[in-house]
């Protein structure tokens, strides 16, 4: 496997984590990703959080695995509210702003470390070509 | 004959000091590249392991032990191995095409 392509690679992998975490904060106000129906009662289910979790393949190189944060939703009391209960209280998914943004940081620089172990791996090989004079 | 003029002095040693240096660059960018892969160990080539063993990252929670500084100073320094590597060998075949030709290359 040439050094460039699991550069590529590593790119990739941090990508999607970015993918993942941009529509965790698209929806950081979605209250009704589903409806399900409880107690004959229609219960509107908020996006859930996801997690793109990195495992190594075969190959060596990191695969995205997407797996659904299983905390608890958050809470309110909105009893105007169109997905709101019964009981008047509405669902909001359990997704903070704040550690999305830091994973986003986190995935940033991992993307432009690979980058840079790309562009490394261009001026070896450019080097290598400068042999032949 | 070919065997008596690149098979000797200096050219097969930077010639491996080359493959060296392409082959760890893979290894390197396989670690940067996994640096938040679950459970991945710091890999390196064999005959660094003793002076790597030192200097691996702490263990992050998902079992991950890159460490990103470690990692890019490393390729800086494989980087450089390389470049030495290239020049001298570039600067070799120009004193054999001297040889060969009887004129001084400028």
């Amino acid at each position: 496997m040439d050094s460039i392509e699991i550069s590529a690679a590593g790119m990739r992998a941090q990508r999607a984590r970015m993918d993942v975490i941009a529509a965790n904060l698209a929806n950081v106000d979605t209250t009704s990703a589903r409806t399900e129906l409880r107690d004959g009662e229609v219960r509107h289910v908020p996006f859930r959080r996801k997690l793109a979790v990195l495992i190594e393949g075969a190959d060596g190189l990191p695969r995205v695995k997407l797996v659904e944060d299983p905390s608890e939703f958050r809470v309110e009391r909105q009893p105007g509210h169109p997905h709101a209960s019964a009981a008047g209280t509405v669902l909001f998914p359990n997704v903070d702003p704040m550690v999305e943004t830091v994973d986003l940081m986190a995935a940033s620089r991992a993307y432009e470390a690979n980058v840079t172990a790309a562009e490394v791996a261009k001026s070896m090989q450019q080097s290598a070509l400068r042999i032949l004079g | 004959m070919m065997d008596r003029i690149f098979g000797r002095g200096s050219l097969p040693t930077l010639e491996a000091m080359l493959s060296f240096a392409s082959a760890r660059q893979r290894v390197i960018a396989a670690n940067i590249a996994n640096v938040d892969t679950v459970g991945y160990k710091t890999r390196d080539l064999a005959d660094f392991r003793s002076v790597v063993a030192a200097d691996t990252g702490v263990l992050k929670p998902n079992g991950n032990n890159v460490d990103l500084e470690i990692e890019m100073s490393k390729m800086v320094r494989n980087s450089a191995l390389h470049s030495t590597a290239a020049a001298l060998l570039a600067q070799q075949f120009t004193l054999l095409r001297e040889a060969i030709s009887g004129q001084l290359h400028s």
